[in-house]
């Protein structure tokens, strides 16, 4: 479960202090799956990052999976990221010289998972996946709706609690961002936490529930 | 992250930028083969003198004529003499308690000839006791007569290299030769044994003492060889023979006496200052292959921001990022220091093959120092951007 209380995020501009998250109050349970939308400036990503402990907050609570990250350190905001959060980014953000096996596999690789367990799950994953055939494929040889099915891979291949997705639609076309959506829906039925921040108020719409961001405040429909 | 498999990542990186890991392993191969290659050099100069001097016996001393003085500065003059070392002072020495032996010499440049052949000649005008005290031996007939500070006999040892260049085929022993228009019966040859302290002794002609005052017109000593007992008191001996001078040459301590040990030792002396100061110009470029690591490093970290976003994005710690980088150069260092050590190794004992008579051979230290420079190095120059790289906000790099 995700608790936040009166968060409050600025960041320094050249008018002095800017407020990019007001007060944010939000409950998110286990198996939720929100859309974050909103206008760009409006602060959703901020929020985003924020929830996947990529950035820090400068006051009130952030509470994940019950244990308060407000004064945790780099490295224990490091170990709760792999430990409870997959995240899958608009570019993908794959290593070009890792094939579509190594990309997935590394978060296990950062845990030292043992090689045989590490394969076992990725080659389920890659099946999952619809990328058997591609496994050795590197990020070059492979199409944009892949390309985000092996980032979708590697987000869930140890196993969070809660994915985070930023735009995960924003560079595919319509076929490919409608299989992405079903693919992420359906890891959400299997009792996945699932965050979409997006533009794109259709992919929003089919959330359960939905966030708007607007200037730094949250409100919810 | 497990080391094999950070090995692995690490590895993929160098077959991704081929260009950039061979610049670097180019380098600090460089900069590891000179510093190995000089140092061997400089170590194997002094292990050819030391065994040059150990020809010579342990306990050699040497008077040269003349008073060693400084005036001034720290170089060490020669001044000249107006009374010559002689035979009769040589005579009087070999009496002192302590002295074994005492070999005179006389040296000049003459003209040898036999038949119609002939060749410019070192000619060393002594007794046995040289022979001895060179560690001399002879491929064909005997050495001077026991009578060589005595008596005016005309009769010669050839170097091998003279005998050959003189006589070809032919049988020297017996043979009569001019040296300088004095006749010489030639009584023995000596075994080839190349050069020794800079003298050519194949090229050598060796007469006796007395007969060579007649040939260079001179009574006057090039200087002493003087073989010591064992168990001889080696200060009180060169203190006897300085007072023996002195009171000989109407009180003027016009001689100097060296023993081989000093020499030997500040030879050494000289030799380690100048392995070491040649090693640590050759390790210079071993900085530089370092700042080289560093630039290509901060290159490298500038390229994959991204990469190290995400890497801290799914789980990484900063302390993993900063041991990646560090261990990327290790890594170069580790295999570039292998290829140099080896290519060093590999040049020694082709010089070493050459030059079969001169002790070169690369020091196990020489090695160890290089490698561990190299890798000093690398952990130096590469924890600048290595701690770049740990700095670097997943949240700015990721974005879009």
């Amino acid at each position: 479960m995700i608790q936040l209380d009166g968060i409050n995020k600025y960041y320094p501009s050249g008018a002095g202090m800017l407020h990019v998250l007001k007060d944010i109050q939000l409950t998110i349970q286990q198996g939720d799956y929100l859309s974050i939308m909103g206008p760009s400036g409006s602060g959703k990503s901020t929020l985003l990052n924020m929830l996947g402990l990529l950035d820090t907050i400068d006051s009130g609570e952030y509470t994940l999976e019950e244990t308060p990250t407000s004064q945790l350190n780099e490295e224990q905001r490091a170990s709760l990221r792999a430990r409870y959060i997959g995240f899958i980014f608009q570019s993908f953000q794959l290593i070009d010289r890792l094939t579509a096996f190594e990309n997935i596999a590394l978060p296990m690789v950062l845990a030292e998972v043992p090689t045989k367990t590490r394969n076992a799950r990725v080659s389920e994953l890659l099946a999952k996946v619809g990328l058997t055939e591609r496994a050795h494929h590197k990020p070059g040889q492979l199409s944009g709706g892949q390309l985000q099915r092996v980032a979708i891979a590697r987000a869930i291949v140890m196993q969070p609690t809660i994915i985070l997705a930023d735009e995960p639609t924003g560079n595919l076309d319509q076929q490919s961002g409608n299989d992405i959506v079903t693919l992420l829906e359906a890891l959400n039925s299997q009792g996945i936490t699932l965050v979409v921040v997006t533009h794109d108020h259709a992919l929003g719409e089919r959330a359960l529930r939905k966030i708007t961001m607007v200037d730094g405040v949250l409100s919810q429909r | 992250m497990t080391t094999y498999d950070l090995l692995r990542f690490n590895a993929q990186l160098f077959s991704r930028h081929r260009w950039r890991t061979s610049v670097l392993v180019f380098c600090i191969a460089l900069g590891v083969l000179s510093v190995v290659l000089l140092v061997s050099l400089g170590e194997s100069a002094r292990r050819y003198v030391e065994q040059e001097f150990a020809m010579l016996g342990s306990n050699l001393v040497i008077v040269l004529p003349g008073k060693k003085q400084t005036s001034g500065g720290s170089i060490p003059f020669y001044g000249t003499t107006t009374r010559d070392l002689t035979l009769n002072d040589a005579s009087h020495i070999a009496a002192l308690p302590g002295v074994k032996r005492v070999a005179p010499i006389i040296a000049g440049t003459a003209q040898a000839s036999f038949m119609n052949r002939s060749r410019d000649a070192m000619v060393i005008g002594s007794t046995n006791d040289f022979i001895f005290a060179r560690n001399m031996a002879f491929s064909q007939g005997t050495g001077l007569p026991d009578d060589a500070a005595r008596v005016h006999r005309q009769v010669a040892v050839l170097g091998a290299g003279l005998a050959k260049a003189l006589f070809g085929h032919n049988q020297p022993l017996g043979a009569m030769i001019s040296i300088d228009g004095y006749r010489f019966r030639v009584v023995g040859v000596l075994q080839d044994q190349g050069e020794s302290l800079g003298l050519d002794l194949g090229n050598m002609l060796l007469i006796p003492v007395k007969a060579s005052e007649a040939v260079f017109s001179t009574e006057a000593l090039f200087r002493l060889l003087i073989d010591l007992n064992d168990m001889a008191d080696e200060k009180q001996v060169i203190s006897a023979i300085y007072a023996l001078v002195k009171q000989r040459h109407q009180g003027e301590e016009d001689i100097t006496v060296i023993t081989q040990q000093s020499v030997l030792s500040a030879f050494n002396n000289i030799m380690y200052t100048l392995t070491a100061v040649v090693g640590l110009l050759a390790a210079i470029s071993l900085l530089v292959a370092g700042i080289l690591i560093m630039n290509l490093s901060l290159v490298s970290v500038q390229q994959r921001r991204q990469e190290i976003g995400l890497l801290k994005a799914i789980g990484s710690s900063r302390k993993l990022i900063i041991r990646l980088f560090v261990a990327e150069s290790l890594m170069l260092v580790i295999a570039a220091s292998s290829v140099g050590l080896a290519v060093a190794q590999l040049l020694v004992a082709l010089l070493a093959n050459q030059f079969p008579t001169y002790p070169i051979a690369a020091p196990l230290w020489a090695h160890v120092t290089a490698f561990a420079v190299a890798v000093l190095t690398a952990l130096i120059f590469s924890y600048l951007p290595a701690r770049r790289a740990a700095g670097v906000s997943p949240v700015e790099v990721l974005r879009g």
